[in-house]
């Protein structure tokens, strides 16, 4: 880092656990903001609750993984792992709190407003009683199973995020007895009861609660907490000694069962319980990884109630991203005359499904070849993938195995590929691939043409409606040859060459992007300063962090835009005090890489898969490639364009870490999700960016 | 030659990797590149150091080009060429190697003889230059260093006038030197003294002092450009000049292995042969003292690529140029000689067809009629024999080792005697060859009688055959007294007659 040690202090950054709880909270925030609709609140309720999970299985675990291992070393914002965990459980406590507060003070009491009620067992009217006690002696209790925990029975494994009743049994005569029933998951965990008007529910817990005596014939309840808990699922993969990266995987999942408890939630607050003594110790939980009271416990069931029929004025207005129009019948044609920029949802994503579908019968097509890292269940491109194989088309298809959570379904799909003739290869050993592209090789009238596809998005058309993602279809022959090298590099065929186009990771990318800011700077002048406009999902990597602050002190303008994790410090006087830092949560997950460089008056533009993440930019296989066509420079200043002027949903950093709505006084209402959806996206955008450095104070909502 | 826009492969298997280019050949004689892999496996470790291909090597071998061979297929049937280098033709199991591939891939490996290697590149890097070559008629050295060889050459007007090929690449040393430490200082003082040694002795043959321009070729070169680009990107082809290559080669001559690959960002599996190979062009730089260097990453796939697009053009006329030089070396009487060669072709192509010959077969004989006489170098008596060995050691562009002892047999058999042939060449020609031989020595024979005076009095041959009285009628134009070149004649013809069938008479027909 020639030159950079000077940007090596504690308080130049943030941390990125507190960052990311930060952007969490900025998801909880839709769920308080009545302007959106009440289904649609209730679902940013459920993605805080999931996220959260996802963040203690993975980013806790990691953590406590190291303070156990006594690793002390602190972060770039000077906090050693254990000062962390504290500093996580601190802001995650509280902002549990208000994610219960808004769940409770809000959003139940509206939906009762619209007749949806979430209801416990004596709130029932005795037919429903009825009917729930049916259920229960009929289809719940024969799948229920106690286990009884005693000296002589080990503790029950706990299955992690399942929810549990802890239970302590008496009996005259006998010492008292602990025992865990799972609720179970082969339910839906919300029940919906006969309604004429509206919608009742009940929880699965509070059933089995009502007749959790019957499992128990001879005992008495003392005590039932329900609670749940969350295990460290971080697991490391040592691929070397794999021999089948299949077999290692599914290993690996059986594995995260175990995993180390990290979080224990209980539905109410208990003091001086036995039960919880018991709890804690055999779960080795500390006071602080202990969330209460959480009631109901994990709102992620809430996905399941707004999935129910119904109720269009409380969900968005319907929205139908719209076709690509200029791909017409051939998408060969259309490509061969011009390269196709695409920005999902608000363009379909069908014109890649087409035209892997299209190649598949298309008799001039000799192979197809394609990154696959998260497909979506009953994946179009899959089938089609496996369609030309079948027609003798030469498919090869690199199956990222490691794409988090989705492992199980990525085996099964990878599975299918190779029964009907694909060549898969499951990723690259040492490295996760992360890169998102699709060649089509032709063989034309006038020779061999090569279609790409390069993306920042899954090939996955469920996703593609619900994030934001960009990509560019084009035949440019140097694209072309890139995208052929770049596939026989992963696939184990070849060396990695020289590149024309792309920029790689972990080969070059981190080296091109500090060359592109160094250049910047060059170039930059007090009166004719530099400008780089970077959106992307997370900026953590403690390097490029420091070339943007070199940037800034050389006087060139930066404004990002991260939807996540940002461990940069905006407005520190000499420091980064031309750096503005802005995020968007709304309708769609903002999930887009996307790179301005001015460069002098010439414009640079990139798209890439890497966020500015060290993983990315040393641990994951990413590329980052220019837009060169005119039209699609010009989607993409509009793409940043219109981010940059979001009033609405968008927030500002400040200096001391907090994220503050646009202040929006005197200023145009402007929501660049919305202004997409509704086709304004259209409009040609040439101008060039203004910069706008004053940080804006406006109160934090709720 | 190539189909309009049809898809062509080549397979090098090198010393230090194994490539595979597959192209699309279009009507201009240009290509497209659609794949470039390589893939790097060590042949030439085990050949330089057991003279052998391990049986560990041959199946990473098999695995690479079964791969290989999966990425050809996804472009449907394709001509391919699979083409071998010194690790391969220096292995004493070679032949078992090359079964092993045949039998479990299905691929044929053509083992290249330093000729083609070096007619190969010497085209690649031609073409790869042609933009950039201040004067393309000027004296060029071509020095390419692979992993195994190093192919010298030295064109005037981009034909090849010398070259050889030294066993001195960048594997093949450390595999010689690994006796020495090679992170010692003593290993860089006996690699030096090594390539020195080796180079000096080229000295004697090639004209260094004529060199107009350096030009630099090596499958390392990427990373050789990479080591010079302290301050900016350099893209080949270029020219560089030498103070850059010296202060470069100065920062990295002492440097360690593990230096090279962190300070300098080299893969490991370049970062250890990369000092012997600079030395080897820190030494040529030296004796050549040139102002800037010319490096070119032209490989041997592209030479191979550039010969199946539009064939071999000008083969002859490069022949006939390095056939020349090697005859200067050997103080041959150039007009004699000249004047030899210009009758054999032209009674060649005035009989062709009655003899059965073919192009191939004049480039032979023109090699036969340029250096018969060599020999005398060594000495008058016997002098036929002299040139035979001469010629056959010779290291002539385009020309095979076969190909060049049947040139030598041909000058062998000049001179009015019984026909002689090497038992060892003539066990492996087949009775065609012999045949073809004796008729080409006809030939030569008729030629060299008609300049025994060697005074050049003859301007002009022309052949006519008369079928009703079996005649064939050599009708000269002369200027100046060739009364020896009849009398040599008729003692000459014999063997033509012999092949023939035919009475061979001669006419003359005044010039003025």
């Amino acid at each position: 880092m020639n030159g950079l040690e000077q940007y090596n202090r504690f308080e130049y950054f943030i941390n990125r656990e507190l960052s990311w709880l930060e952007f969490n909270y900025r998801v909880l925030e839709e769920a308080m903001d009545r302007s959106n609709p009440l289904f649609e609140r209730l679902k940013f309720c459920a993605i805080f609750s999931s996220n959260l999970d996802e963040f203690f299985m993975v980013r806790v675990g990691g953590l406590k993984d190291q303070m156990e291992a006594g690793y002390r070393r602190p972060d770039a914002s000077g906090l050693a792992p254990k000062e962390q965990i504290k500093a996580i459980a601190d802001t995650a406590h509280q902002y549990v709190i208000s994610q219960y507060q808004c769940y409770k003070r809000a959003l139940i009491p509206a939906l009762r407003n619209h007749g949806i009620e979430i209801l416990n067992y004596s709130e029932l009217a005795g037919n429903e009683q009825d009917l729930v006690e049916d259920f229960y002696h009929h289809k719940l209790y024969p799948v229920l199973t106690p286990m009884a925990y005693d000296p002589s029975h080990p503790m029950p494994l706990v299955t992690n995020k399942t929810l549990n009743f802890a239970v302590e049994l008496i009996k005259d005569g006998e010492d008292r007895k602990f025992a865990v029933v799972q609720v179970p998951t082969v339910f839906p965990r919300l029940k919906q009861l006969p309604s004429r008007t509206g919608a009742r529910f009940i929880l699965l817990e509070e059933i089995m609660r009502k007749f959790l005596s019957s499992l128990f014939k001879g005992y008495r309840i003392k005590e039932a907490i329900l609670f749940r808990i969350t295990r460290n699922a971080d697991f490391e993969l040592d691929e070397e000694g794999a021999e089948d990266l299949l077999v290692t995987i599914a290993q690996k999942l059986a594995e995260r069962k175990r995993g180390k408890i990290v979080r224990l939630e209980l539905e109410h607050k208990v003091r001086d319980s036995w039960l919880l003594s018991r709890m804690v110790q055999e779960f080795s939980v500390k006071k602080y990884e202990i969330y209460e009271p959480l009631n109901p416990l994990d709102l992620t069931f809430l996905f399941s109630l707004v999935e129910m029929k119904g109720f269009p004025d409380l969900r968005y207005k319907p929205f139908e991203p719209r076709p690509v129009y200029i791909f017409g019948s051939d998408p060969f044609e259309t490509i061969r005359k011009q390269d196709v920029f695409v920005q999902h949802p608000y363009d379909s994503f069908d014109p890649i499904v087409q035209i892997v579908q299209k190649a598949a019968e298309d008799r001039q097509v000799l192979a197809i070849k394609q990154i696959l890292y998260r497909v979506s269940g009953d994946s179009p491109i899959v089938k089609a993938l496996a369609r030309a194989a079948e027609n003798g088309k030469q498919v090869s298809v690199l199956v990222e195995l490691k794409a988090r959570f989705d492992e199980q379904s990525n085996i099964t799909w990878a599975r299918t590929l190779e029964k009907a003739g694909c060549h898969v290869v499951y990723g690259v050993i040492g490295f996760k691939t992360h890169a998102k592209v699709l060649l089509i090789v032709r063989n034309e009238d006038d020779g061999i043409r090569r279609y790409v596809h390069l993306g920042t998005g899954n090939y996955n058309d469920k996703t593609a409606r619900l994030y934001t993602d960009s990509g560019i279809f084009t035949c440019v022959r140097d694209f072309g040859a890139d995208v052929t090298d770049f596939f026989n590099m992963i696939t184990g065929y070849s060396q990695p060459g020289h590149w024309r186009k792309l920029v790689v990771a972990p080969l070059n990318l981190r080296q091109h992007l500090i060359e592109l800011m160094q250049n910047e700077i060059n170039k930059s002048t007090p009166d004719n300063p530099g400008r780089i406009i970077a959106k992307m999902n997370s900026l953590v990597d403690t390097e490029i962090i420091s070339m943007l602050y070199h940037a800034s002190s050389n006087h060139v303008k930066v404004d990002l835009i991260v939807r996540g994790i940002c461990c940069l410090r905006p407005g520190i006087k000499g420091v980064s005090e031309n750096i503005r830092v802005h995020s968007i949560v709304g309708r769609f997950l903002e999930h887009s890489r996307a790179f301005y460089f001015r460069n002098g008056g010439d414009p640079r533009y990139f798209l890439s898969s890497a966020d500015w993440m060290p993983r990315n930019l040393n641990r994951r296989i990413e590329l980052m490639f220019p837009l060169e066509s005119p039209e699609s420079k010009r989607r993409l200043q509009e793409l940043l364009d219109f981010n940059l002027r979001d009033t609405i949903k968008a927030r500002v950093l400040h200096p001391d870490g907090k994220w503050i709505r646009i202040d929006k006084r005197r200023k145009q209402l402007f929501d660049a999700q919305e202004a997409f959806c509704e086709g304004t996206g259209q409009e040609a955008t040439t101008r060039e960016i203004v910069f706008q450095p004053k940080f804006e104070i406006s109160a934090r909502e709720n | 030659m190539k189909k309009s826009n049809s898809i062509f492969a080549v397979i090098d298997i090198g010393a230090n990797a194994i490539r595979l280019e597959i192209v699309e050949c279009h009507d201009d004689n240009k290509y497209t590149t659609l794949e470039s892999l390589s893939q790097p496996i060590r042949l030439g470790k085990d050949t330089f150091l057991t003279n052998s291909i391990t049986a560990e090597s041959a199946h990473t071998a098999l695995k690479i080009l079964r791969n290989f061979r999966k990425k050809i297929r996804e472009y449907g049937s394709v001509s391919t060429r699979i083409v071998a280098t010194s690790a391969i033709s220096d292995a004493n199991n070679r032949l078992g190697f090359i079964d092993f591939i045949r039998q479990n891939c299905g691929f044929d490996i053509e083992v290249l003889e330093n000729q083609q290697v070096s007619q190969l590149l010497v085209r690649a890097i031609l073409e790869d230059i042609k933009q950039i070559l201040p004067e393309p008629n000027s004296n060029l050295l071509v020095v390419d260093l692979g992993s195994g060889n190093v192919q010298v050459a030295f064109l005037h007007d981009q034909n090849i006038l010398f070259y050889r090929t030294l066993k001195i690449g960048g594997l093949r040393l450390k595999q010689i030197l690994r006796e020495v430490e090679v992170e010692s200082a003593e290993f860089y003082k006996t690699l030096r003294a090594f390539i020195h040694n080796n180079i000096d002795l080229l000295k004697a043959t090639l004209p260094f002092e004529r060199v107009d321009y350096f030009i630099a070729s090596s499958s390392l070169m990427s990373d050789i450009l990479a080591l010079l680009a302290t301050t900016h990107k350099i893209q080949p082809p270029c020219t560089v000049d030498m103070s850059l290559f010296n202060k470069m080669f100065e920062r990295f001559k002492n440097a360690t292995v593990d230096q090279i690959v962190s300070q300098f960002n080299i893969p490991l599996e370049s970062a250890d042969i990369l000092l012997p190979t600079l030395t080897v062009y820190g030494y040529f730089l030296k004796i050549i003292q040139p102002r800037t260097i010319i490096f070119s990453t032209a490989s041997l796939t592209e030479g191979v690529i550039l010969n199946h697009i539009s064939g071999i053009t000008n083969i002859k006329d490069q022949v006939i140029a390095a056939a020349k030089t090697y005859g200067q070396k050997y103080n041959y009487d150039h007009l004699h000689a000249e004047q030899v060669a210009r009758l054999s072709e032209s009674i060649f192509m005035q009989t062709r067809k009655m003899l059965g010959l073919n192009k191939q077969d004049l480039i032979i004989l023109l090699i036969a009629a340029y250096l018969h006489d060599i020999g005398r170098y060594v000495n008058d008596r016997d002098h036929h024999k002299h040139s035979e060995y001469l010629i056959a050691a010779a290291s002539l562009p385009n020309l095979s080792s076969s190909r060049l002892a049947r040139a030598a047999l041909v000058a062998r058999n000049h001179r009015q005697y019984a026909m002689k042939f090497n038992p060892k060449l003539l066990a492996s020609l087949t009775n065609p060859d012999v045949i073809k031989i004796e008729k080409l020595t006809a030939i030569l024979r008729l030629a060299n009688a008609l300049d025994r005076s060697h005074s050049q009095g003859i301007t002009e041959v022309s052949v006519t055959h008369k079928k009703a009285q079996n005649q064939l009628v050599f009708k000269i134009k002369t200027q100046g007294n060739v009364a020896l070149e009849k009398w040599a004649f008729n003692y000459a013809r014999d063997l033509f007659q012999k092949i023939t069938y035919l009475e061979c008479t001669l006419v003359q027909e005044q010039a003025f």
